[in-house]
C-alpha cells in the first residue's frame, strides 16, 4: 500500500512549510509545493471526518503466531 | 418467622429452636458484648463517605472490617490514606443486615509506615538511585501514532475510558489492545510478558498501561520492581494511566509519560481532530502566506528590472528576441552580399576569361557560363552550410524566449486565478497606485522625471485617473520608504 500515514503526510507538510517560507524559493517551486500541500491538507481532511480509530485485540503469542482479531466494548453500566 | 414447630422437619427436634437470620446476628454481636480493644494494622480498602468510611486494618496474615464514622475522624491527627500504619481503638461488632463482623472505631492514630508504604519508598530509593526514573531517559510520544497499544485488563472501565476517548479524538490511529490481569498474583507476569510482545513484535509506536482506580494493594503490580523494570526497558514509548489513585505509582515513575487516569493516557497519545485540523489550517495558512513573498519578490524583481530597461512588460522580451533575430538576419544578409561579390567577382574572372580566349573559341563561352554558374552554385551551398547556424540560433532563441515568456504568464495567471487576493495586482486593491506619465508605460519612480504641466496617467485598482504636475519635489534624504 502506497499511501502515507498519518505521519508522513505531516512531516511532508512540515517539510513544504519551511520550504515556502525560504527566502530564495522560486515562484514555479512555490507553486509546485503549494499543489502538493493543498492536496496532503485535503487528503488528511479527509481522514480525519471517518468515522473512528480501529480497535483490535491482539492475541497469540510470537512463537504460536500473532493474530488481530476485532474488538467491541461491553454494553456500559457494569462498573 | 420465629416460632417452634410441631412437626420435625428435617431432622430438628421439637424442642430445639430455629433462629431467624436478624436473631443469630444479633446472638452473636451480643455474645461480643461490645468488646472494646486497640488494635494495629495496615489501611487498605478504604472507602470514604460523607459520614463515615469503611476501611480494612491488616497485618500479614489477616484483616478486619473497620467502620469509623464522623466524630471519630474529626478526632484524628493526620488523614486516613490507604497504606497507612493505623493504631485504633474500637468496638467490636456483628452488622445485623449482613452478618458482618467488624470494629467500629472510637479513636485512630498514624503508627508510622505501613509496611507496603514502606516497601514501596524502599523501592523507589532503589529504582531512583540507578537511574531508572530519570527525566534524560524520558523519549518524546510520537505526534501522529499508526498504531497504539494499549496493555489493561479487557473488562472494566480502564479499556472502555481508553478505547472511547480514543477512538473519538483521532481516527487517524489503531489500537491494538493486549488483555492482561492487572491484580492478583499474575499481574506482573502478565504486564511484563505484553510489555515485552509489543517490543518484540514492534507492534506500536506508543504503549498505554493502564487501569482503573483501586487501593494501594490493588496497585501492587504497577508498583513492582519487574513492571517498572520492564517499562523501563521497552523500546516503545509507555503512557500510564492508572486511575484516581493520588499516589504515584512505581510504573509511573518509569514511564515516559504520566497520565493521572486511563482517558488522560487515551488524550496523551493522540491528538484531537480538532487540534489537528487547526494545524492543519496553520499550514495552509503558512503556505500561503511562502507563496505570497514568492510572488512579491518576482513583483519587486520585475519592478528592479524595470528601471533598468526602458521596458515594462513581457514585450521587452519579445523585443529583445526580434533584436536578436534582426542582428543575425543582418549577418545572413551580409553573408549574401558576400556570396554575390564573390559572384560577381567570379563573373568577372569568368568574362576576363572570356574575353582572352579566340574568336574561334567563341563557342565556349557557353562553357564558362556554365563553369561560373556551377562556381556561384557551390558559394551558395559554402553559404548555407556556414549561416545554417545563425538562422537556427536565431529560431532556438525566439522559442525559447516564446517558451519563457508563455510560461511566465502561465505561472502568473495559475498564481492569479488561485490566489486572487495573493496576487501582485492585489496590490492596487490595498489602495496603490501606478503612476505614468501620459502616454509613457513605465511607472514613475522619481518625481525628477517629470515636470511642471506634464500630464500623468494614475491606474488605480478599478479605472485610470488623468492628472497633472502642480510641483515637483526633489527626494529628501531619508525620507524614503520602503
Amino acid at each position: 500500500m502506497d499511501e502515507m500515514t498519518f505521519k508522513e503526510m505531516m512531516e511532508r507538510l512540515e517539510r513544504i512549510t519551511a520550504t515556502l517560507e525560504k527566502e530564495d524559493l522560486e515562484l514555479e517551486e512555490g507553486l509546485r509545493l503549494f499543489e502538493e500541500g493543498v492536496g496532503l491538507i485535503r487528503e488528511a481532511r479527509q481522514r480525519l471526518a471517518a468515522a473512528s480509530a480501529k480497535v483490535e485485540k491482539l492475541i497469540g503469542s510470537l512463537e504460536e503466531g500473532l493474530a488481530t482479531e476485532g474488538f467491541e466494548l461491553e454494553e456500559p453500566g457494569q462498573p | 418467622m420465629a416460632g417452634v414447630y410441631n412437626v420435625p422437619i428435617m431432622g430438628i427436634s421439637e424442642k430445639e429452636r430455629v433462629y431467624t437470620v436478624g436473631e443469630v446476628n444479633r446472638l452473636a454481636d451480643g455474645l461480643l458484648q461490645g468488646l472494646v480493644l486497640w488494635v494495629e494494622g495496615e489501611v487498605s480498602n478504604l472507602r470514604p463517605y460523607p459520614n463515615y468510611s469503611f476501611f480494612s486494618l491488616s497485618d500479614e496474615d489477616a484483616s478486619i472490617s473497620c467502620i469509623i464514622f464522623r466524630d471519630a475522624l474529626a478526632g484524628m491527627d493526620c488523614e486516613l490514606r490507604e497504606g497507612m500504619s493505623l493504631l485504633v481503638r474500637g468496638r467490636l461488632g456483628i452488622y445485623v443486615r449482613r452478618g458482618q463482623f467488624r470494629l467500629n472505631v472510637l479513636e485512630a492514630r498514624e503508627s508510622g509506615e505501613g509496611r507496603l508504604r514502606k516497601e514501596f519508598l524502599l523501592l523507589m530509593r532503589k529504582l531512583a538511585a540507578e537511574g531508572l526514573f530519570d527525566e534524560a531517559l524520558k523519549r518524546p510520544l510520537p505526534a501522529y501514532p499508526d498504531t497504539v497499544g494499549l496493555i489493561t485488563s479487557l473488562e472494566g472501565a480502564a479499556v472502555r475510558d481508553v478505547v472511547i476517548n480514543l477512538t473519538r479524538r483521532f481516527p487517524g490511529a489503531r489500537l491494538l489492545i493486549r488483555g492482561v490481569r492487572v491484580q492478583g498474583e499474575e499481574a506482573v507476569g502478565d504486564i511484563v510478558a505484553a510489555l515485552d510482545l509489543f517490543n518484540r513484535a514492534q507492534a506500536a509506536e506508543v504503549l498505554i498501561l493502564a487501569r482503573g482506580g483501586g487501593s494501594l494493594e490493588d496497585l501492587r503490580p504497577f508498583n513492582s520492581e519487574e513492571v517498572a523494570r520492564a517499562i523501563r526497558a521497552s523500546s516503545i514509548p509507555v503512557v500510564t494511566g492508572v486511575g484516581h489513585e493520588p499516589d504515584i505509582t512505581l510504573s509511573d515513575l518509569a514511564a515516559d509519560f504520566r497520565a493521572s487516569t486511563p482517558t488522560g493516557a487515551a488524550e496523551a497519545v493522540v491528538p484531537s481532530r480538532e487540534e489537528v485540523i487547526g494545524l492543519l489550517r496553520q499550514k495552509e495558512l503558512a503556505m500561503a502566506s511562502g507563496l505570497r513573498h514568492a510572488l512579491h519578490r518576482l513583483e519587486r524583481r520585475l519592478g528592479a528590472q524595470m528601471a533598468r530597461r526602458p521596458l515594462s512588460d513581457p514585450a521587452m522580451l519579445v523585443n529583445q528576441a526580434a533584436q536578436r533575430l534582426a542582428d543575425a538576419e543582418a549577418e545572413l544578409v551580409s553573408a549574401g552580399r558576400m556570396s554575390l561579390e564573390r559572384r560577381e567577382r567570379a563573373l568577372e574572372t569568368a568574362d576576363l576569361a572570356l574575353a582572352r580566349f579566340p574568336r574561334e573559341y567563341r563557342a565556349l563561352p557557353l562553357r564558362v557560363e556554365e563553369g561560373a554558374r556551377k562556381l556561384t552554385a557551390s558559394l551558395k551551398v559554402w553559404l548555407r552550410w556556414r549561416g545554417a547556424e545563425l538562422p537556427l540560433r536565431a529560431r532556438e532563441l525566439e522559442s525559447a524566449m516564446a517558451d519563457m515568456i508563455s510560461r511566465g504568464e502561465g505561472r502568473l495567471r495559475l498564481a492569479g486565478s488561485r490566489l486572487d487576493a495573493l496576487s501582485p495586482l492585489a496590490v492596487l486593491a490595498r489602495g496603490y497606485a501606478i503612476v505614468t506619465r501620459e502616454g509613457e508605460t513605465r511607472p514613475l519612480t522619481d518625481s525628477a522625471a517629470v515636470g511642471v504641466g506634464d500630464g500623468l496617467d494614475i491606474r488605480l485598482h478599478r479605472g485610470r485617473i488623468r492628472g497633472e504636475v502642480r510641483e515637483v519635489r526633489p527626494r529628501e534624504e531619508g525620507s524614503e520608504t520602503r
